[in-house]
């Protein structure tokens, strides 16, 4: 028990680190804005607001081998305060998606989707320490914080109805960022551009978590309802069950490639394709998923200095 | 040096970078810098665009092929499953490895999934076990003997014509609780009739009939549990504490914890408690039981036996004790077996009937002339404490 309650504290700790990092990120926007430095320095600040398509594929071996995959294409939701300066990058970000799955074999046994609930908080900054290629690509490494929560709801399944997967990770971030740029003067397409030429910004990101904590259902993969109640039985079971996780054990992968192109009134238009594996080897609680998503949103530019590409 | 690529109408050049640090063009050009890639850099770009291409497609990596889905991976999976993490093997004396050695040439590939289902609910049904099923698109397997090796004592429409029914203005179908009070010779024997813990039990409803016995001043109560299969737990504590006169130990839970055949997690006690508001009753309670009364019943009767002034009378539940969890085969067929034990607060575990404080049988020829000799009996114990 003494065990599962420091865990419990780790994570509590590892939560506020992620939130003061979401508050400071929001408040330093309008402090900075006081501060007569160079902005060259100090770097752009936005809100993104990032409507998505996703689509998962899950297995959770406690209640079944069969993978299970997102009927169709589903909507999801990922918004975030983002800062991109000329040597560093860093994103607080928060996605949502609520999809439905369900297995090759259900075409044969008719059984009914799952819902399948996830929720994603990631904060990442990273520095850069080197530029290769003529400079044209810029390296950053750094960190990515990562807590998610991914629930199952497989009605059919009764009593193990509820299987979930939470965890929390520390990951070292890599990203590459390569800035270019478009001759415009001309209409492209049916798109008419009022500069003569356009910044544009390819990124991509690869988060390797080291280690972490995650919580799974019990061995039986039964909601413990002895007493009846449900909510904080569950809320009970997902502390209960706590561990430790190291590279070994669990592996997960997180790579997000994104466009930016300017928008007016110094916003940019994102476009992203973000894609995250992810596997906990332990015996007789084996989970395993991939998720990916399609997003197209705007970032909203937060502070009034020259934009950095 | 520069070289140009016509796509379309468009023409594109590739060029090196300035001295600002953009990438020079000349007046034709629609896009530069993308395409800018020097000839020592080709190696490099190559392999980023396969990093990527290899990051953002291994989905094989992180998610293993399934199982094979043939007659003998199911029913492997199925021993396995049950092998590891059933409740009670050890209680019930069970050689699952004989079980396997017994079933496991009826398997071979290509057989019908009919004889499949054969084989399985065969397999099932050794563990003999009401909350042990097996669910396919054309049937379902179930343990009926536990049902259907006892006397049935409960005649619903003896119960409806000559209880319920005496005198109908009494009764009241209050929620999910049918419930009357029985006057015999000047006794007032309140009597509630819940057929199913499926049905939800109100705040409210059970409440308003407690409030109402208590109007009355009704001699005792009668629960009448009978036939009663089971259904959420959760309907169980909202009834109990209506009737606890204290914070008391109902039962311990324990859930499977490992595949070693005594792996459980530590006890879990669970509590009843007096409810939170003014209906309460507390004086002579029978809890009427007979052995279709099961599963979230038994747990029931367990509460409530261990109520100093509560008598389970009638026959031993039929047990269910053990809480299912639910899964699936490779063939996508559902299956459910206990993976949990209760025992009392003395430790006992009543996995096969709670026993009755007050074992009697439905008496026909009393069930001829318009009697429930089990309500009867309940009704003496309400008048004479025993």
């Amino acid at each position: 028990m003494r065990k599962h309650s420091f865990a419990a504290h780790i994570i509590c700790c590892v939560t506020l680190f992620c939130f003061w990092n979401l508050i400071s990120g929001a408040t330093a926007t309008s402090d900075r804005d006081t501060i007569s430095s160079s902005s060259y320095k100090r770097g752009n600040h936005y809100f993104s607001l990032l409507p998505a398509l996703a689509w998962n594929k899950y297995k959770d071996e406690i209640n079944s081998p069969l993978t299970y995959h997102t009927t169709g294409f589903l909507p999801a939701l990922e918004f975030a305060l983002e800062n991109r300066g000329v040597n560093h990058s860093g994103y607080t970000s928060i996605f949502i998606s609520n999809q439905y799955m369900t297995t090759n074999e259900a075409a044969f046994t008719g059984a009914s989707a799952e819902q399948f609930l996830t929720f994603k908080f990631n904060t990442s900054r990273c520095y850069e320490p080197s530029a290769f290629w003529d400079s044209r690509i810029h390296y950053r490494v750094g960190y990515d914080a990562n807590f998610e929560y991914n629930h199952q709801i497989n009605l059919r399944l009764e009593n193990s109805a509820y299987t979930f997967a939470i965890w929390t990770t520390a990951a070292i971030a890599n990203r590459f960022e390569f800035p270019f740029i478009i001759k415009t003067e001309r209409n492209f397409g049916f798109i008419h551009f009022r500069k003569p030429k356009q910044h544009f910004l390819l990124n991509w990101q690869v988060n390797i978590p080291l280690f972490g904590m995650i919580t799974r259902p019990n061995f039986a993969g039964i909601r413990h309802f002895a007493n009846g109640e449900f909510v904080s039985n569950l809320a009970r079971e997902m502390n209960d069950h706590i561990h430790f996780v190291s590279l070994n054990k669990f592996i997960m992968l997180h790579t997000q490639i994104e466009l930016l192109a300017p928008l007016g009134n110094n916003n940019r238009l994102k476009i992203a394709y973000a894609w995250e594996g992810f596997r906990y080897n332990e015996d007789f609680s084996r989970v395993q998923g991939v998720i990916s998503a399609v997003e197209v949103g705007v970032m909203f530019k937060l502070d009034s200095r020259e934009g950095i590409w | 040096m520069s070289s140009k690529i016509r796509v379309g109408n468009l023409q594109y050049t590739i060029g090196k970078k300035n001295m600002m640090g953009e990438f020079a063009t000349d007046k034709h050009s629609r896009l530069t810098g993308i395409f800018a890639v020097p000839q020592w850099a080709k190696g490099k770009y190559a392999v980023c665009i396969l990093c990527i291409i290899l990051f953002s497609s291994c989905s094989k990596i992180f998610i293993d092929a399934d199982v094979a889905n043939n007659p003998k991976s199911n029913f492997d999976y199925l021993w396995n499953d049950i092998h590891n993490r059933y409740s009670f093997l050890d209680y019930k004396n069970i050689d699952w490895n004989k079980v396997y050695d017994t079933l496991a040439p009826k398997i071979h590939n290509g057989m019908p999934n009919e004889d499949l289902f054969d084989v399985l609910e065969t397999m099932l049904n050794t563990l003999r076990d009401g909350h042990v099923n097996l669910t396919s698109p054309f049937n379902e397997s179930n343990y009926y003997p536990i049902f259907l090796g006892s006397p049935q004592n409960y005649d619903g429409r003896l119960v409806l014509e000559n209880y319920l029914l005496r005198d109908p203005a009494q009764y009241y179908i209050t929620g999910n609780l049918l419930n009357t009070i029985i006057d015999t010779l000047g006794v007032r024997v309140g009597y509630i009739r819940y057929s199913s813990f499926i049905n939800t039990i109100s705040s409210y409803d059970i409440s308003y009939v407690i409030n109402r016995f208590l109007v009355d001043s009704v001699d005792g109560v009668i629960i009448d549990v009978r036939n009663n299969g089971g259904g959420d737990v959760g309907n169980i504590f909202p009834l109990v504490n209506h009737f606890a006169d204290e914070k008391r130990l109902a039962y311990f839970s324990q859930i499977k914890a490992g595949p070693g055949i005594n792996d459980f997690y530590d006890d879990e006690e669970v509590y009843m408690q007096p409810a939170s508001t003014a209906y309460q009753f507390t004086g002579r309670i029978a809890v009427l039981t007979n052995r279709s009364s099961y599963s979230a019943t038994s747990l029931f009767s367990l509460a409530m036996k261990q109520i100093p002034y509560v008598k389970l009378i009638g026959d031993s539940t039929g047990g269910g004790l053990g809480a299912p969890t639910f899964a699936e085969l490779p063939n996508g067929w559902t299956y459910r077996f206990s993976v949990t034990r209760t025992l009392s607060p003395d430790g006992d575990n009543w996995e096969n009937g709670i026993p009755a404080d007050i074992l009697i049988d439905l008496d026909p020829a009393l069930q001829d002339q318009g009697y429930d000799s089990i309500i009867e009996r309940a009704i003496q114990y309400i008048i004479t404490g025993n």
